[in-house]
Order: structure tokens, then sequence, then C-alpha cells
């Protein structure tokens, strides 16, 4: 293995102007964190106060995908990626209903006794 | 040799390499924990009534997880936006805190959630013995009230009552010995035995390691194979949770935010009555084998991120030093898989510990 040294690559360093705006970015994302909290919040408070499951299952899971869109938006910054994720994203949400739908396809055509499974 | 693409974008995609691959990767594991999920809409939709447990998750502790995989998801923004600012220092703090997070999820986790799991014991009646169990299951109240019945008894096991043969008794001697258990009875010629285990785990060494042997021919030990059941279960006698002490209160119909204690009153349950039993392993239950299963992937996952954070926090640098560019985008890119980790959790947490 060679020994010798890589010379170091000269990138601008930020000016005055991306540092404030940094510091912009910064106070979004404690802001964001908070939010995340509440949403947290807000799906345990939920699911003990809905009385009918259907009823807790969506309002809490609805809950739950407010608070992963804002760690997918921002915190992944999605919102501002570009197209080419997009496409790849698109697709994976697309076969995961297939996937999600092949399991509820086998609830039709149930192996006899499969499905009691306490044990 | 340069590898191209680590700081400027490609022209045809217009992200650096790394970038792309992430994302890429993230949607194999977009489907990984998809398939995972569907497994458990699956199980659960199928289970009979009753059958998929509520409640036996701590929610303070689920929500204290959340909330410590949250803040680790912003500290690590933070990080990247302080590489992005040339603020080495102020990185390292940082990247310093999302590990210590993450240690700290993975400790509670390991060190808290699971082992009281593995401590718990619980028996699921007979549908036909339900009856005699009335005092401790409560379904006639659940019945009236229009709720799922209640088929399982849980607690901590105190004691195991067994029937041995004669040629199994010098390897129950032995296992007795080995496990630290305490005949507390002896009956029938040391035939029907009382002993005072120390978790549900000795109950369950107790069902594995012994029985006839089926190959007694057989000379090498290792091949020696034995019939299960080992020894017979005749009762167990355990200490119950609160939902089982006083079944019939209706503030026990639901789930709580505390998770139900254990109380001192004991029960004596027989084994010809049960129809399973286990600790709360993933052998347990469809609801266990699922949650150990989702969990155990994802807090691999935490270990994944843990690492290659570390790996940054003493030799980042170096590349650092170098090119302040790759490095935030190396970190840009170890963090877009954090976040990731951050959103699975999101979704386990309600399903698991609220749903």
């Amino acid at each position: 293995m060679s020994d010798h040294k890589e010379p170091a690559v000269q990138t601008p360093e930020p000016s005055a102007g991306d540092v404030e705006a940094f510091n912009k970015h910064l106070k979004g994302y404690i802001k964001i964190g908070l939010i995340e909290f509440v949403f947290t919040v807000a799906t345990v408070w939920i699911s003990f106060m809905a009385k009918s499951m259907g009823t807790k299952i969506i309002l809490t899971l609805l809950s739950a995908t407010g608070n992963a869109v804002l760690v997918a938006a921002i915190l992944m910054h999605l919102k501002d990626e570009k197209k080419t994720i997009w496409k790849v994203l698109f697709f994976t949400g697309a076969f995961l209903i297939v996937l999600f739908f092949l399991t509820w396809l086998a609830r039709s055509d149930e192996i006899m006794g499969a499905l009691h499974n306490h044990h | 040799m340069e590898i191209p693409h680590t700081v400027t974008a490609r022209p045809d995609t217009g992200l650096y390499n790394a970038k792309l691959a992430i994302w890429l990767f993230l949607a194999s594991e977009v489907m990984l924990f998809g398939g995972l999920f569907s497994a458990y809409v699956f199980l659960r939709m199928g289970a009979d009534d009753g059958y998929w447990p509520h409640g036996l998750l701590d929610v303070p502790i689920g929500t204290l997880n959340t909330f410590i995989l949250v803040s680790s998801s912003i500290t690590i923004v933070l990080a990247w936006a302080s590489l992005k600012m040339r603020q080495w220092a102020r990185h390292k703090l940082y990247l310093g805190i999302t590990i210590a997070l993450g240690v700290l999820f993975l400790c509670i986790k390991l060190g808290y959630e699971y082992p009281a799991k593995f401590k718990h014991f619980g028996v699921f009646i007979k549908k036909d013995s339900w009856s005699k169990y009335e005092d401790y299951l409560g379904n006639d109240h659940l019945k009236e009230a229009g709720l799922p019945p209640r088929p399982e008894i849980s607690g901590h096991l105190h004691e195991v009552e067994i029937d041995a043969t004669d040629a199994d008794r010098p390897l129950l001697d032995n296992l007795i010995k080995r496990r630290d258990l305490v005949v507390l009875k002896s009956e029938e010629d040391g035939k029907r035995l009382t002993l005072k285990v120390n978790s549900p785990s000795d109950a369950e060494a107790l069902r594995n390691a012994l029985g006839a042997i089926t190959n007694p021919e057989e000379q090498d030990p290792a091949k020696v194979q034995r019939k299960e059941p080992g020894v017979k279960m005749v009762a167990f006698e355990m200490a119950l949770d609160e939902v089982n002490a006083d079944p019939k209160n209706p503030k026990f119909d639901y789930p709580s935010f505390i998770l139900r204690g254990l109380t001192e009153k004991t029960a004596t349950i027989h084994a010809e009555d049960v129809d399973w039993w286990s600790a709360f392993y993933p052998k347990h239950s469809a609801y266990f084998a699922v949650y150990f299963l989702i969990t155990g992937l994802h807090g691999l996952h935490v270990l994944g991120g843990i690492v290659v954070f570390t790996y940054f926090f003493f030799f980042g640098h170096k590349i650092y030093r170098r090119n302040p560019e790759q490095q935030a985008n190396r970190i840009e890119v170890v963090g877009l898989y954090w976040h990731f980790v951050d959103l699975v959790w999101i979704f386990v947490f309600p399903i698991f510990y609220l749903l």
C-alpha cells in the first residue's frame, strides 16, 4: 500500500449568506423535531382515546404517517429531491402495494389451520 | 485513482453516486420491511378472536424510545449541516450525541424490554376449560361487555409440578443441580416432583431436555434422540398479572398506558387444561414472533448505523481534511439511512405498542 499523502481538495468556504441560510435551516430542523414529538404524543393519545378498533387503527396510523412524512420530506430532503429519486420511490411504492395485496390474496387461498396462529 | 462523482453530481442522474446508491438501497429496505409488515397484517387479520394480544408492551418505554430516535434524527441532520458550514468540532458533538442516542435506544431494548419479556410467562387455556378458570379469565364479563375472550393467563412462573420416570431421574437430577432448581415436594416415590423454578426457561428446559430416548441403541450422545415433550408437566403455579388477578374489573377491559403490573395473587393451572404455554418468546404467539422479528431486525439496523457513525467519529477527519465536501456527503448518505431507520420505528411503535 502506498504511503503518499493525497493532496487536499480546495472547496470554497461557506459565505456569510450561506451561514445565515444554514442557521435558518438549523432552526427549522429543531422545529421539525419538536413537531415530531407532538405527533408522537398525539399518536399515543389517539390510540387510547378511540374506542372502536377500526377508528383507532385508522387515526393512529394517520398520525404516525404524518410523523413519517415529516421525516421523509424535511429531514431526508425529499421535497427538494431530484426526479431520479422520485422515480425510484414511485416504483418502490407501487411494488409495495402489490406486495401487500399478495398476502391479502393468500387469505382467500388459506391453508387449513394456518390461521389459527396462537400456537 | 480517484473515484468519480463522490462529490460532484453525475450529469445523467443529477446526483453524486453514493446518494443514488443509498436511495436504491433504501428502496430495497422498504420492500424488506414492507414484506414483514404485510406478514404482520396477514397474521393479525387471521388470528382467532382474543388470540392477538393487546397491552403486553410497555407504552411509556416505547414512547421514550420514539423520542430518542426522533432526537437522533435531528442531531444527525445537524451534524451534516455543521460539516457543510465547516464546523468540525460542532459536527463531532452532534455525531457523538447521535451515537449516544442510538446506543441508549439499544440499551433500553436489549437491557430492559426484551429481558422483561423473557421472564414473563403465559398459559393458553383450552377452550373447553375456560369455565374452570373463569376467576382468572373473566370471559363471562367480557362476553357481556361485547369484547373478545381472554384465553391466556399470564404472570411469573414460580413452581412446576412434574411426573418423571425412573429412567429419566439421573438426567433430571443433573438438570435440577445445573439450573439451581429447588425440590419443594417429592411424592409417589419421587416420581412426582414440585420444583421451584427461577424463570420460564427452567420449565422449557424440563420440557425439552428430558423425555424417553427413542433410539436407545445409539452410543453417540450427540445422536441420541429424545421424544418430546420431556417430563410430563402436571401443573404450574404462577403469580398473576393484574388483569388475571381481577379479570372482571372494567379497567382491565382495554390496554392501559402504564403496563399492567404483577400481583402477589397466585394460581395453579393444571397442564391438562392448557392448550399451550411459553415465556414471552417468539414461539409464544404469532404476535411475539413477528414482534421479535421486526424489532430485532430494526435493532440490527440501529446497530449498523451506530457502527458507521462511530467509524466516522474516529476516522472521519482524514477525509474531511482532504475534501470536506466529500465527508459531508458521506454523513448525508448514512444520515439518510438513519432517517429511514427512524421512519421504520415510527410505524413499528404504533402497530406493536398501541394497536
